[in-house]
């Protein structure tokens, strides 16, 4: 390729262009995949990538490459990293971003935009997009000289990794990277004097935790997802089993404490376990570390573990506070804070007793279900389990967002850190396939289980083309009841069964749908076929996807109607 | 009850913009706004406002969420400062 200059005509190689830096700075993260979409303002970048084989998922619709991103940050730790052209490539990422924003996910998300000289003039494929995503994103950056290209690179990708994570956005005018220099802008160091972060305690606050854990009598310790951002899955096993602390899980939190370990009360909150639940209700110290205390995990906040000390862990100040006021806040890494406990504690108080009482519970109430009696349909809660025994606990498993999602936290048992991806605070339907394509990237060699409802999966099956471009071996479960299962049960439950659009009548046939795009196709309706179905898929090599068909009618339980207390559970 | 948040922050287009994002998450309108760029700093500017806020938790929460932004340095309530005749100085 040649070009024109003042001097007549030259060789490009010997200039290079602000996406050529864009590339560079970006390689030097240690970043080995984006996952991306091409479009007008972009093809500057789209060109770097290609000349430099960066490699590169190309998605189906940008939903699915933030989604993809997000699944692959989640099972790598590492931030994902996103392409998507200005205007509508831009605003197709708003959800994923917000999603990442508040379930903590590190993305790091390059848009296109139109070249500075036409910024505000409505030009073609214009969009606000720092206007747009501010309130979506940690930080966002739009670049308005080369000169800036590496250090706000540098910049976004250690705001996205640091203190909590979240998603940066770099905006590109087309200009920038387009622009050809002779040489490459000298590195400046990143200027971020407004931002900081805490990871370590203050000795003060650890010293008053550890006397409240020691004298307390009834405790339950509350896990979060900070407990997986922070890698201390191993920590808090130790530390919990020292001081014989029950663990009671959030949605996000599943994996960080062994479903089958003793102490382990299951996941709390609006389908939580009736275990859980009291434990929260009953106890005299909530010990919360890395969780937001969302509302539905916390349900009606004036009967929210009323009796109870309330200590927060958090790495972020904000949430400290925000929702559960703390008798003892303690910012930082949960991390650094166990590390700090477990030096900082000493012998603490009998829990027999408490620990009786809880295991009662667990035995008079535990999760329970009822096996299909219809002909051609299965309970969805024994697909779970089967899906369970088949994957094996070493899998990766992402879900959509409704019933199969509490029926996977709930009959899924995880026993091991960073293998469940949920969205968890957005509640993003269409998130749990492209989310598995993401974590099947970051994890070749690993079983990646996508447990989808009919629902969800019709919001972002087009990518479905991309498991079959990349041969990625993704077991996809259809649970499908053929209705929008959890906008259902809530009307059954609360709108006296007026079933406004949520059983639509027309569906696809997944099976032929999975075929048409050279996946295999598998269907069960009984449990035979089902242990038939789902044993062949997880010895075949390739993808598959099973649509089971499962009951219509089934609830989710125990259930927490909104309003109502956590001991408030019907359904137990 | 009304409150007086003085804020240094970066000298950059958007940062307007995300501070009163912060407003709008809690659906607060600002009575006074003053954003004044500071003559010895580098690339800094002083942001005055007062606010008309629920209760001193949702001030709590706003000064930390203004702080929470990167392009916010640093934040305070100095509504009682003030009030003492303090000429306060962030």
């Amino acid at each position: 390729m040649r070009v024109e200059t003042k001097s007549g005509t030259e060789t490009r190689s010997r200039t290079i262009t602000g996406a050529d830096i864009l590339v560079r700075s970006i390689l030097q993260e240690g970043v080995d995949v984006v996952f991306g979409y091409p479009g007008g303002a972009v093809l500057p970048v789209y060109d770097a990538l290609y000349r430099k084989h960066v490699r590169h998922v190309l998605a189906r619709h940008e939903q699915g490459a933030i989604h993809a991103a997000e699944g692959y940050a989640r099972v790598s730790g590492k931030p994902g990293v996103v392409i998507a052209t200005s205007g509508p490539g831009a605003t197709n990422i708003v959800t994923g971003l917000m999603d990442a924003c508040i379930d903590s996910l590190p993305l790091v998300v390059f848009t296109g935009q139109v070249a500075t000289r036409v910024i505000g003039t409505d030009a073609f494929q214009e969009a606000d997009v720092i206007g747009i995503t501010a309130p979506a994103t940690k930080h966002n950056f739009q670049v308005k000289s080369l000169t800036d290209l590496p250090r706000i690179v540098r910049e976004a990708f250690y705001i996205a990794a640091t203190g909590r994570p979240g998603p940066v956005l770099v905006d590109l005018p087309k200009d920038v990277c387009a622009m050809n220099v002779p040489t490459e802008p000298q590195e400046t160091a990143m200027k971020l004097p407004g931002y900081h972060f805490t990871t370590k305690p203050e000795s003060h606050r650890i010293q008053t935790l550890a006397r409240a854990i020691e004298k307390a009598e009834k405790p339950v310790v509350l896990a979060g997802a900070g407990v997986l951002h922070a890698g201390a899955s191993e920590q808090l096993r130790s530390f919990a089993e020292k001081h014989s602390l029950p663990v009671v899980s959030t949605l996000l939190g599943l994996g960080s404490f062994p479903a089958s370990h003793p102490l382990f009360l299951g996941m709390g909150g609006m389908h939580g376990t009736y275990a859980a639940n009291m434990a929260i209700t009953e106890c005299d110290l909530l010990l919360n570390i890395g969780s937001r205390f969302d509302d539905r995990l916390t349900g009606n906040l004036e009967k929210f573990a009323p009796e109870a000390t309330i200590a927060h862990v958090d790495i972020d100040p904000v949430e400290i506070g925000k929702n559960v006021p703390a008798d003892i806040p303690v910012l930082g890494d949960a991390a650094a804070v166990l590390e700090r406990l477990e030096s900082e504690t000493g012998p603490s108080a009998d829990k027999s007793k408490w620990l009786k009482h809880l295991k009662a519970y667990r035995q008079q109430h535990p999760l329970h279900y009822e096996r299909s009696q219809e002909r051609g349909c299965l309970s969805p809660q024994y697909v779970i389990e089967r899906v369970a025994a088949c994957a094996g606990d070493g899998a990766v498993v992402t879900t959509d967002v409704g019933q199969h999602q509490m029926w996977t936290a709930q009959y899924y048992r995880f026993e091991r850190p960073d293998h469940w991806v949920t969205s968890g605070g957005l509640g993003t339907m269409g998130f749990g396939f492209p989310a598995a394509i993401g974590a099947q990237v970051a994890k070749p060699d690993e079983t990646v289980v996508a447990i989808v409802g009919d629902g969800g999966f019709q919001m972002t099956l087009q990518e479905l083309a991309v498991v079959r471009e990349l041969n990625l071996p993704i077991k996809t479960i259809v649970l499908n009841n053929h209705a929008l299962g959890m906008v259902r049960q809530w009307q059954e439950a609360f709108y006296e069964k007026r079933y406004a659009h949520s059983v639509p009548s027309v569906q696809p046939d997944f099976v032929q749908l999975a075929e048409s795009y050279g996946i295999r196709g598998e269907r069960a309706a009984t449990e035979e076929e089902a242990e038939q179905v789902l044993t062949r898929a997880f010895r075949t090599p390739g993808p598959v996807l099973v649509d089971c068909r499962v009951r219509r009618e089934a609830n989710v339980f125990p259930m927490v109607a909104p309003g109502k207390g956590l001991k408030e559970m019907t359904g137990v | 009850m009304r409150r007086t948040i003085h804020a240094v922050v970066a000298s950059k287009t958007s940062v307007l913009g995300r501070v009163s994002a912060v407003l709008s998450k809690y659906n607060l309108s600002i009575e006074t706004l003053a954003l004044t760029r500071k003559s010895d700093e580098n690339g800094l500017s002083i942001l005055r406002l007062i606010a008309d806020v629920e209760n001193r938790r949702q001030a709590d929460q706003l000064i930390k969420q203004l702080n929470k932004l990167i392009d916010v340095v640093t934040a305070a309530d100095v509504t009682e400062r003030q009030e003492a005749g303090e000429n306060v100085r962030i």
